[in-house]
């Protein structure tokens, strides 16, 4: 008998890439491999954990997903190619004094007279001609051109006539706002734009070198790519709207924790190694924050899954502040049992740290740099190469490299943001894992970590143990009730003053003895993906008072959201009536495709459902699938003769590489 | 000697030369002008309500309105900064379509009284004149007012455009007039709705927090 076809499901996260294979006819994950991320190059973290995947069934992968963190890293990190901005009837002053036209991150911008108003009717004609000097001037300066025309959502017919001219007086790519969102307000719309054109250069390249990788492993399958909402799009469409490609970590953790849990509505806590999102699941897919996702302190109208993330994970570093005071991230640290099997000197020193108590003249009892990526390709300082030097050798602490520097002045700085240098250090994952009593030398290293912090804090292991277990409880139970309780009223909890504080902090954790003592219930149950959930998340949902899922396979859930994702385009069409003179009412309905007109408003509902319909389906199938289904929502502002209508169509589609 | 009860019977007489006179006297007795505002401002409470259960008429009213503006004219240059420091920016105006202005006119003066700046822009204003007058005087209420059922879905269409315009987010909008209901004002995304100036004032002060 002929084996089932698979589907190779990859997530590269910040610290970790996942690579899944399912089988399509038993739903069952088959295999599963886990190595860390390399962010100057995705493509070298995706190849190693391929490799850890039994190539013999490579030929049995008919589809590969993949969902990962470069779009969100690239705009965080204001990475992009050149963007050529023409903005369409829109208003200097308010660009100006909003502080837009000086952050938009284009190499050149453009005002040119035209745009309309709420009706889809002109303003003002296109002025054609500054379009024409506008596109010849940046031409040759600018990778991609964006063009966002004001009210373009009600008549995009000016965006489409200036990209036309691009297309004829250049061969550059060209994006415009009306393609990628429904939404009103142009800002918001041309910040979208100029991040997508930004992104094309960046998502091309992934692309082209995971395909590279792919071809040489030996895996011939089309490529598709997770999207913000959850759903799937064909790689040559997020070529086109990288944008739509942010936050889809996230989302695919609640694809992937609603497939292996088999709940429709929760919490999703995703724990990696460096963060932990927070997902609200409704329905079996993401919540989605209709004003729009917001990404690297841009408000964009991109529909994508509405997540908080906050800087804790298994790999946090636990620092020791003043005061004796504990802190568990941001920063990552590569965790001692790692780092002891990586670089094994690293446990002789901590025992003698140990026993002589040396760790008393560090500012951080077990803190080391670490050498992990050559310096070749990067021209380095005098002091930098001296420091690269030293730690070929082996890792050191910062007052060793001092020492064997000779110099008190360490320019680390760079070498740790280029990703050449980076700490390891005593993680929560270490203090968890030397209770399993190992033996390794990773394993000996991550008990003597523990133990020197204990030392220090004059507290036993376990004790040290038990207490960052109660911080991280604590942190992630509070960022839960945070994320619950901004999305319903858009405020935060914190910072809290210290009364809310002490009060919240009685409603978790009921202390014996003490005057208050109340409880929190949360009604929606919490469901955990990660590798480090299951030291921690049994007990956030007992303080919570709700359940706790970890399903199998929740180390890589968020692969498994990418390869069980399906393909699903929503599209928004808006019916609003229009007054001629005093008395006579029509109905326009706007979509992408244009204006048009009807002289009934069940009329136009009528056309506006067909049209939405008509423009999702087209969508579904440009992400290569074949339509299966369509539901159609309203949303009507009643008004009687003056009402208007929201008409939104979802079509969901089965990818065509799956069909037998 | 007159009293504060003269001064506020003089407003709802709508008698702006005797309510000038008795704030001038008051002010000449060492009366501070601040309590003389709050006096003012309290009689065309009186009137609002008296018009409500319609014991009262809107001429009635408007007259009154004028009475206390001439009032407030002699005390505006006595009020300490403080208490004359512009509690926030309104403006004001009747929708694309519809040439009402008396209740707009009377909302505006009460709103004003209230000791807030108001700028009326007149009958008959656009979105598109909205928008530009949001963008020119950063107003932080925009209230809009309409008599005709035609006209009504025009402050909807107001609305969309300082979305699109990227200025909705500035401005709170306060909508109000004969057609409008509570829940047309929330289905349109206002953030406010008053059926009369009384209402109007309070809404206002909610708004702004005050």
């Amino acid at each position: 008998m002929e084996q089932s076809s698979l589907i190779l499901g990859i997530d590269t996260g910040g610290t970790n890439t996942d690579a899944v294979l399912l089988n399509i006819n038993s739903g069952q994950v088959e295999q599963k491999a886990k190595a860390l991320t390399t962010p100057e190059d995705f493509s070298i973290g995706i190849s190693q954990s391929l490799s850890r995947l039994d190539k013999n069934c490579f030929d049995r992968i008919k589809m590969v997903c993949i969902s990962t963190t470069l779009a969100t890293n690239a705009i965080v990190e204001k990475k992009g190619g050149r963007v050529g901005l023409i903005m369409v009837g829109y208003d200097p002053e308010i660009m100006q004094r909003t502080g837009l036209e000086m952050q938009l991150p284009v190499e050149e911008m453009y005002y040119i007279g035209g745009g309309h108003d709420i009706k889809g009717n002109e303003i003002e004609p296109l002025k054609e001609d500054q379009a024409r000097s506008a596109i010849s001037g940046m031409a040759g300066k600018i990778d991609v051109f964006a063009v966002s025309g004001y009210f373009s959502v009600m008549n995009p017919d000016h965006e489409n006539r200036v990209s036309k001219m691009v297309s004829e007086l250049t061969t550059m790519p060209v994006v415009c706002g009306h393609e990628l969102s429904s939404q009103l307000d142009a800002l918001k719309r041309v910040a979208t734009v100029v991040l997508n054109a930004r992104l094309i250069p960046i998502i091309n390249y992934l692309i082209d070198s995971v395909l590279g990788v792919l071809s040489e492993i030996g895996i011939n399958a089309p490529l598709m790519v997770v999207k913000g909402d959850g759903t799937l799009i064909s790689q040559q469409m997020a070529q086109k709207h990288p944008i739509e490609t942010v936050l889809s970590g996230p989302a695919a953790s609640a694809i992937g924790a609603h497939y292996l849990a088999g709940l429709e509505t929760a919490i999703v806590i995703d724990m990696g190694g460096t963060t932990t999102d927070i997902t609200v699941l409704k329905d079996g897919m993401p919540w989605i924050n209709p004003n729009g996702a917001s990404i690297g302190g841009w408000q964009t109208s991109i529909r994508a899954a509405d997540f908080h993330t906050l800087g804790l994970g298994g790999d946090s570093q636990i620092r020791i502040e003043s005061g004796d005071i504990i802190s568990i991230g941001p920063k990552r640290a590569v965790p001692l049992f790692q780092a002891g099997e990586r670089w094994p000197s690293i446990v002789e020193e901590l025992r003698t740290a140990l026993n002589e108590a040396t760790y008393e003249t560090e500012a951080q009892p077990v803190d080391y740099h670490v050498l992990i990526k050559s310096s070749d390709t990067i021209t380095v300082s005098e002091n930098e190469k001296r420091i690269v030097h030293e730690l070929v050798k082996r890792p050191m602490t910062r007052k060793r490299l001092k020492e064997a520097l000779g110099s008190s002045f360490l320019e680390t700085e760079r070498l740790e943001q280029l990703g050449i240098i980076t700490h390891a250090g005593l993680t929560p994952m270490d203090v968890l894992w030397h209770q399993s009593n190992g033996t390794g030398s990773g394993n000996q290293a991550a008990q003597l970590g523990t133990r020197i912090y204990a030392d220090r804090l004059k507290i036993s292991s376990a004790g040290l143990a038990s207490l960052i277990k109660l911080r991280v409880i604590e942190t992630v139970a509070k960022n839960i009730l945070e994320k619950l309780i901004l999305d319903k009223t858009g405020h935060s909890l914190y910072p809290m003053p210290p009364a809310w504080d002490y009060f919240i902090h009685h409603l978790l954790f009921r202390d014996e003895g003490a005057e208050l003592q109340g409880k929190l219930e949360m009604s929606l149950p919490l469901i955990a993906i990660g590798a480090p959930v299951g030291f921690f998340m049994p007990s956030v949902s007992e303080i919570l008072s709700t359940q706790c899922i970890i399903p199998e396979h929740a180390e890589v859930g968020n692969a498994v959201g990418a390869s069980v994702a399906s393909v699903c385009q929503t599209v928004e069409v808006h019916v609003q009536p229009i007054i001629y003179g005093t008395e006579t009412i029509a109905y326009l309905v706007h979509s992408q495709r244009g204006k048009e007109e009807s002289s009934s408003f069940e009329e136009a509902v009528t056309l506006a459902e067909r049209v939405a319909v008509e423009i999702a389906r087209d969508l579904v199938i440009l992400s290569e699938a074949e339509p299966v289904s369509e539901k159609l929502t309203h949303q009507k502002i009643d008004l009687g003769l003056l009402s208007e209508m929201t008409v939104r169509a979802t079509v969901t589609g089965n990818p065509i590489y799956l069909k037998s | 000697m007159e009293s504060k009860t003269g001064l506020v019977q003089s407003v709802i007489e709508g008698d702006a030369e005797k309510t000038q006179r008795i704030v001038q006297e008051l002010l000449n007795t060492g009366e501070d002008a601040k309590n003389l505002l709050d006096t003012l401002v309290s009689a065309m409470d009186h009137v609002g309500d008296e018009w409500r259960v319609g014991n009262m008429f809107i001429p009635e009213v408007l007259v009154a309105a004028r009475a206390m503006q001439e009032g407030i004219k002699l005390l505006r240059p006595l009020l300490s900064a403080t208490d004359s420091k512009v509690r926030g920016t309104i403006i004001i105006g009747t929708v694309q379509g519809d040439l009402h202005d008396i209740g707009k006119s009377l909302v505006g003066m009460m709103i004003e009284g209230a000791g807030f700046q108001v700028i009326d822009l007149g009958v008959d204003i656009s979105p598109e004149r909205f928008v530009q007058a949001v963008k020119k005087y950063q107003p932080d209420i925009v209230a809009m007012s309409t008599l005709l059922t035609t006209t009504i879905s025009y402050m909807r269409d107001t609305i969309r455009s300082l979305e699109e315009a990227g200025l909705r987010n500035t401005v709170k909008v306060l909508v109000g007039g004969a057609p409008v209901t509570p829940e047309y004002a929330l289905a349109i995304g206002s953030d406010g709705y008053a059926p009369d100036g009384a209402t109007a004032v309070m809404k206002v002060r909610d708004l702004l927090g005050i």
